[in-house]
């Protein structure tokens, strides 16, 4: 078997990927040595049974090793690829749809309580983690997983926030690119996926749950882009989506 | 904070091991592999023959950072599990980064030299070639000569430019443009029970 180490502890994290192909298969496997590292584990194992459970029921992610001072999983891999331009809002804006159709088959499914804690992914972001085939959506990289944490919608309002983010860099916000990000937004409230919790201001809610919830990001928290915003652009974002 | 270092054993198949031997392996590895294997022995390549009889043993995992020809020539005499898993780490003599290895030049290998002895000495074992980027100390990535070609990918800073510049150039060149592991400073032999 072929085992290609592609990332070791990139962004601060302190897990090891390996992707192993044989004659077979392929898939790929997150090991740790760490403490840190083996809880983002146990978190990515904890994230997939449950993603899996909902809407891949097929697919599994195994425990290969659970020792104190070292851990291992595998995880299956998918025919899918990233959004081709994730930090460009009107050309990401049909991959957001789709991830905001995707979020809601899963997180939705037998959950009638809106106004209640629900599951955080912790990464939601077109940048890598949701791909796209013709006809699925596939979201990995689930370290960051808790259970019944945040509002529902906490990680739409993520994936929009992060593209804005990423469109602007450190620059003013323009109206164009703004109406795109309210426009994602109003068509998640529209298939009930943003908790009511949020609708006084979708921008300073964010900020406060994000704030609220930190622990699950540990050291990587000061380097998420959604917790980048400059003095302006949170000025200008907390005034539009009032 | 664990070392990246220990990112090499990631390229082994199995997760446990029940009797491993290590030659010549640093303080910071010995940890992680202890944890991984029921029986352990570290010994030094110079007194590989003298402090320990290993005769009696049958090894499933053997890591060799020693890659001289009687070391090459003394683990291929061990007794060998069925699904035994062998890793040798080799310094390049001739590379684009000649300070990333702590061996001297004379302690280097000729990369093919130790290639055609390996493949001599152990006949029934397959063999795979890896190599680690930048180092071995502290890889970012660790690819077999396929994945070089689909997986190759590095973030460089040239921010603050050092004695590592130049390496970076020619990595950059041999590497990352010409797909070619052959000047990298490090290769791992992994061989694999037949």
């Amino acid at each position: 078997m072929r085992r290609d180490i592609v990332r070791i502890h990139q962004h601060s994290s302190e897990i090891v990927l390996a992707k192993c192909v044989s004659r077979n298969h392929t898939f790929y496997q997150k090991s740790s040595y760490s403490p840190e590292g083996i809880r983002e584990i146990k978190n990515e194992l904890a994230g997939y049974h449950w993603y899996f459970e909902r809407a891949h029921p097929n697919l599994s992610v195994s425990l290969n090793c659970d020792k104190d001072g070292y851990a291992n999983i595998s995880i299956p891999t998918f025919e899918a690829w990233p959004c081709d331009h994730a930090t460009v809002i009107d050309k990401a804006f049909k991959y957001a749809l789709r991830a905001i159709d995707c979020y809601k088959d899963i997180w939705v499914k037998g959950n009638n309580k809106h106004n209640v804690l629900n599951p955080v992914h912790g990464d939601f972001s077109l940048e890598g983690n949701i791909l796209f085939s013709c006809s699925d959506v596939y979201i990995i990289d689930w370290e960051h997983f808790h259970l019944e944490i945040a509002p529902l919608g906490f990680d739409i309002l993520f994936m929009v926030f992060e593209l804005l983010k990423m469109e602007f860099k450190n620059t003013r916000p323009t109206v164009e690119k703004l109406y795109l990000a309210k426009k994602l937004i109003m068509y998640a409230v529209s298939k009930g996926v943003i908790s009511s919790s949020y609708q006084n201001n979708y921008f300073s809610s964010f900020l406060v749950e994000q704030d609220g919830i930190k622990f699950i990001w540990k050291d990587q928290y000061h380097k998420l882009p959604t917790t980048q915003f400059t003095a302006l652009q949170t000025q200008v974002l907390t005034d539009y989506f009032k | 904070m664990a070392s990246p270092a220990l990112a090499l054993f990631e390229i082994l198949d199995k997760v446990s091991f029940k009797t491993t031997l290590c030659v010549d392996v640093e303080e910071d590895l010995k940890v992680a592999l202890k944890l991984r294997s029921d029986h352990i022995f570290f010994v030094e390549s110079k007194d590989i023959t003298s402090t320990l009889d290993l005769s009696k043993e049958v090894f499933d995992l053997i890591i060799s950072f020693a890659d001289s020809k009687i070391i090459i020539a003394q683990l291929a005499r061990l007794r060998f599990s069925k699904d035994c898993e062998i890793l040798i780490v080799s310094s390049n003599l001739i590379s684009y980064a000649l300070n990333s290895s702590r061996k001297t030049l004379l302690e280097r290998r000729v990369r093919r030299q130790l290639i055609g002895e390996v493949r001599r000495r152990y006949a029934n074992f397959s063999i795979e070639a890896y190599y680690p980027f930048p180092d071995i100390q502290s890889p970012q990535m660790i690819l077999s000569t396929i994945g070089l070609g689909r997986l190759y990918f590095r973030y460089w800073s040239w921010l603050k430019p050092n004695r590592h510049t130049i390496s970076k150039i020619f990595e950059i060149v041999i590497v990352g443009f010409f797909k070619s592991p052959r000047l990298s400073p490090y290769i791992i032999l992994k061989l694999s029970k037949k």
